[in-house]
């Protein structure tokens, strides 16, 4: 019998702010251990925290932008629990009136379009960092991550493999990077992802135990885990045993999950208002004008790019991937409206120039003037595609524009009938044999004959025009 | 109410003596019983929906700015125990 994996996915964003959510310590990445902290952040008794307003605004556009229904009341809730990290015992967060439910999240795998169901994105507060000592009896605790605000969007179970998990968080990370509300870096902990899985036989509908698995540092390793959780719970119910319903971690170098000590009881957070932060109504005309501020997400410029632009669907695909690089398409092709041409050169030398160096398009020395200023050289016919090829190199490492660097190495093509002439005809008298092989019919013998008049001309001739003046010189 | 009592005072990792079970068991029995009695004198039912805060506000919040942070001799100045600039805890064992 076959079974399939039913799995919804619980991710964490950081929002992008300055100041932390209901304190102004800054959110800055690294910092000395408890540098960035204050009596609201440590939970010193006595503070009121106050909730940071873009925290908010961020959060709705988040929401607003997987299509959630956005509630006009902004409700916190105390969600109680004992550990280190944690320095009020208490994370606020929200529970019974979420920020906003029933979005979704169209995303493609194999071709095909599956829309997965949003159930819920709310606000809540990141708790600090624990560090273990090496094989000694103590752990170390740094705040500066206490009460970072942080974005909770909770998928339904609509996701049925582990390729389908990948893509969801790949397009989720790429809407709230063209929303710029988060910068979604695993390694700096801004976007994590816990996982719920669990199986059932194809073709039926019921829900079966689930399993949690936690510790995945990359979108990969989520697949990687869903992938050994699915086989994990296939063999354990064809072995005719039972799934717990527990939290496991995933090993990335064992290649495993593994289950946590189950604590010894279920937790209860006794979630109850949170009484330091007043319910409070939004301003009406906040979530309109945030709606209205929503940038064109990514959905809708792969399509003006392909529509509009006349882009193949591929092309809009690759370069709608980072927000930076279609912007400069775009700038691009102010300069030199020939979008596929631009295409073909970002994706091509430009983008294998700056991933060798590890580089963004934003930071290079390239700008889009200087790339269509060449792209205009080569259609003028003054250097060939293939000079440009070098010359887009020298661009990108020294910023200079193409007719600069034309000049100073005269590259500029020979397209002047004068003189290729005189180098058609050394190249024919040289190579009589080859001209009568073409004039047998034999066409690739012409190619041959262009190469030599090339190598002549330390490859400045124009080949189209050196092309058709062998052709005119051997038909006479 | 003896279970509720006990049961909630593990969670808050409160330790009580069999004689503070049975009188807090009773002092909320009291307040409960209290607050039943506006249930069954009074019937709000769809009427008034539950307030977890007495007054009504809006827009509370406050702009996105950095306020300079605590120094971290008064940071630790309260921990009781530290490493460096660590609050130093008994190890955790998560795993």
């Amino acid at each position: 019998m076959a079974y399939e994996p039913v799995i919804g996915l619980e991710v964490h964003v950081q929002l992008k702010t300055v100041s932390k959510m209901f304190c102004g310590c800054t959110t800055e990445f690294g910092g000395a251990p408890n540098s960035h902290t204050c009596p609201v952040c440590l939970g010193f008794p006595g503070v009121l925290p106050v909730l940071n307003k873009r925290a908010l605004t961020e959060a709705i556009r988040a929401a607003l932008a997987v299509g959630c229904k956005v509630s006009g009341k902004v409700k916190f809730h105390r969600k109680n629990y004992f550990y280190p990290d944690l320095p009020k015992d208490y994370q606020i967060s929200q529970y019974d009136e979420p920020l906003s439910e029933h979005g979704c999240l169209k995303i493609k795998t194999g071709g095909a379009e599956k829309t997965i169901r949003i159930k819920r994105v709310h606000m809540e507060e990141d708790a600090g960092k624990l560090i273990h000592e090496e094989g000694g009896g103590s752990s170390f605790v740094d705040f500066n991550r206490s009460g970072m605000p942080l974005l909770e969007i909770v998928s339904e179970p609509d996701i049925n493999s582990p390729e389908e998990a990948y893509q969801y968080l790949t397009d989720l990370k790429l809407l709230l990077r063209y929303l710029d509300v988060s910068d979604c870096d695993m390694e700096k902990g801004s976007l994590r992802c816990d996982a719920n899985i669990s199986i059932r036989k194809k073709g039926e509908a019921g829900l079966g135990t689930k399993a949690e698995v936690k510790n995945m540092n990359s979108f990969k390793a989520v697949k990687s885990a869903l992938e050994f959780e699915f086989e994990r719970q296939v063999k354990c119910l064809e072995a005719g045993e039972r799934i717990i319903q527990e939290t496991r971690l995933w090993d990335p170098d064992k290649g495993l999950t593994a289950s946590m000590r189950s604590k010894e009881e279920a937790h209860d957070y006794r979630y109850f208002p949170e009484p330091d932060l007043v319910p409070f109504a939004l301003e009406s005309g906040l979530i309109d004008a945030e709606r209205k501020n929503l940038p064109e997400l990514p959905e809708a410029r792969k399509a003006r790019f392909v529509g509009a632009l006349g882009l193949p669907e591929y092309d809009a695909e690759v370069l709608i991937q980072d927000k930076g690089t279609a912007d400069y398409f775009e700038e691009c092709v102010k300069f030199y409206n020939k979008p596929k041409t631009v295409s073909n050169w970002l994706m091509g030398d430009v983008s294998g120039y700056l991933n060798a160096k590890n580089l963004s398009v934003r930071d290079s020395k390239l700008k889009p003037p200087g790339l269509a200023g060449l792209l205009k050289e080569v259609d003028s016919g003054k250097i060939s595609g293939k000079m440009a090829k070098d010359i887009i190199i020298e661009m990108l490492d020294t910023g200079k524009d193409a007719g600069a660097i034309i000049s100073e190495k005269g590259l500029a093509q020979i397209s002047d009938s004068g003189e290729l002439e005189k180098f058609a005809e050394e190249a024919i008298a040289e190579n009589a044999k080859t001209a009568e092989d073409f004039l047998k019919g034999k066409d690739n013998a012409l190619m041959f004959l262009v190469g030599q008049v090339m190598k002549k001309t330390k490859g400045k001739a124009n080949p189209a025009a050196v092309n058709k003046i062998l052709r005119d010189k051997l038909s006479k | 109410m003896e279970d509720k009592v006990r049961y909630v005072a593990r969670l808050a990792r409160i330790k009580l003596t069999d004689g503070e079970v049975g009188l807090f068991s009773r002092q909320l029995d009291g307040i409960l019983g209290y607050v039943d009695k506006l249930n069954r004198k009074l019937d709000i039912q769809g009427k008034a929906p539950p307030m977890s805060h007495p007054h009504e506000a809006s827009n509370s919040f406050r702009a996105d700015e950095v306020k300079p942070s605590l120094p971290p001799e008064k940071v630790l100045a309260n921990a009781p125990q530290k490493k460096g600039d660590f609050f130093k805890v008994p190890r955790i064992i998560e795993e």
